[in-house]
């Protein structure tokens, strides 16, 4: 089942009361893998997963860290909002494949996140790191999109491509910036996304 | 602390007898309580903290499956720590050890000699030809850890055509990482530690860490069943834990992150 955002502010908002406290589990409510069976992944495949669900950590807990830093107001909250049960969804979508293929997947309690110091101190600030992190999402999932294999999986990865190139636009939009950008925006391989992964998680 | 005594089973190989005394440290002044009287065997990367906790226990540090290897021979140990969960839950089944017990968490990291020849920055760069790279053995916890992290990066088959070398535990890694002897190697995150000056660390991603637990049980045989229950009571206590935590080991549960969403006040920087 997918919560809609009426849903997700009704009954979901406890979840973001505090980053720990955000459970990140494949198949719980919020799961809804956008295909069926994937069938043989890869190692190839399911080392940009594993990649893959790092980038959602990271950015589940950046979101849920600045909504509980109650500098984002009206809209723009509500986007963040909205960010945060994506990155969900994706992880958990991700975490299916990597269960599928007889893999435990990476979860929020086997990583530390770092944040440059002042991220959560103003709404500028939040946003113009949301920004960033947006762009690392996206040149990750298009390098994943170029590179992986199996055909539903790059299916998969191909539609939450377009997910974060929609954050991208929302967050770069409220920080003062562009809504559209490049017109081929610049994928990243797996080793350049792990390393920018790498500024954030430990 | 006193030294490994060579045993008195004369089934034991010499050849590992002698690298378990020549892996033996010297136990800190500072170490706390003191369990004297019984035989620890304990993973090679606790071969600084556990008598810098207790000095009293003899101790015999090793790679974890050496020594379960000889605890399943009869070797006359009191207390089994080992670098992974697996090969305590294996000697429980067997009916050798009492229930094994987590007591903490590790990571791997890599290790480069000082002067990093091979210009290794990142865990791909061990890919490159030309590098020379020591891994320990598939059979002790760290050499698993380390394959598992290659495979999970799909770097299984690029990097292990560089391994030159595989040792029998995580300290005979550092040792030739730190004496120049590679380009690279992998050990846990808590033996970089212990040698500063010799070495330089390339993280692993996070999102490639294998889940290193650490794991300790009391050995059924053992004559001193109250000490050895004492020492792994010590180990899991407030004092022992915070130890742990001071050589560099992480607590069994993550501690919930502070972040901040303001500047600190002026009275809070003169702190």
């Amino acid at each position: 089942m997918t919560l809609t955002r009426s849903q997700f502010f009704g009954t979901g908002f406890a979840l973001v009361a505090g980053a720990t406290a955000l459970s990140l589990e494949p198949a719980t409510a919020l799961a809804q893998p956008p295909t069926g069976a994937t069938g043989a992944v890869s190692v190839a495949d399911l080392a940009y997963v594993r990649m893959l669900i790092g980038v959602e950590l990271l950015a589940a807990d950046f979101y849920a860290e600045a909504i509980a830093s109650k500098h984002l107001r009206g809209r723009t909250n509500e986007d963040a909002v909205t960010a945060l049960v994506n990155e969900t969804e994706h992880y958990n979508y991700l975490g299916f494949v990597v269960k599928s293929a007889g893999g435990i997947p990476l979860t929020a309690a086997d990583v530390n996140f770092t944040y440059p110091t002042g991220a959560f101190y103003t709404a500028k600030s939040v946003l113009a790191l949301a920004t960033t992190l947006e762009q690392l999402s996206l040149g990750a999932y298009l390098g994943a999109a170029g590179n992986v294999a199996n055909p539903v999986v790059q299916s998969a990865i191909a539609q939450i491509t377009a997910t974060e190139a929609q954050h991208l636009s929302a967050f770069s939009l409220r920080s003062g910036g562009t809504a559209f950008q490049d017109a081929f925006p610049q994928a990243m391989t797996i080793q350049e996304a792990s390393d920018a992964l790498g500024a954030y998680t430990s | 602390m006193r030294l490994a005594p060579t045993p008195a089973r004369a089934f034991l190989a010499a050849a590992v007898l002698a690298a378990l005394v020549a892996v033996g440290g010297s136990a800190p002044a500072t170490a706390g309580a003191n369990i004297p009287g019984i035989t620890v065997y304990a993973a090679a990367s606790l071969t600084d903290v556990f008598p810098a906790i207790d000095s009293g226990p003899t101790y015999s540090f090793a790679g974890s499956n050496t020594l379960a290897a000889q605890i399943t021979l009869g070797a006359p140990a009191d207390v089994f720590a080992s670098a992974n969960t697996t090969i305590p839950a294996q000697l429980f089944a067997k009916g050798l050890v009492e229930q094994p017990v987590n007591f903490t968490r590790n990571t791997l990291v890599i290790v480069v000699p000082k002067s990093n020849p091979a210009g290794i920055k990142s865990i791909y760069d061990l890919a490159n030809p030309g590098v020379t790279i020591d891994i320990a053995n598939s059979g002790v916890p760290v050499g698993s850890y380390t394959l598992q992290i290659l495979n999970q990066m799909n770097l299984t088959k690029p990097v292990l055509k560089n391994v030159v070398s595989q040792e029998t535990d995580v300290r005979e890694v550092l040792s030739k990482v730190a004496l120049g002897q590679v380009d690279a190697g992998f050990v846990y995150s808590t033996d970089a530690q212990t040698v500063p000056g010799q070495v330089t660390v390339v993280g692993v991603p996070a999102w490639a860490q294998p889940k290193v637990t650490y794991a300790m049980a009391v050995v059924k045989n053992s004559p001193h069943q109250a000490q050895a229950e004492a020492f792994v009571k010590e180990i899991l206590s407030k004092a022992g834990q915070a130890k742990m935590l001071s050589y560099g080991f992480l607590p069994l549960v993550k501690p919930k992150q502070k972040i901040a969403t303001k500047p600190p006040t002026k009275k809070h920087r003169k702190k």
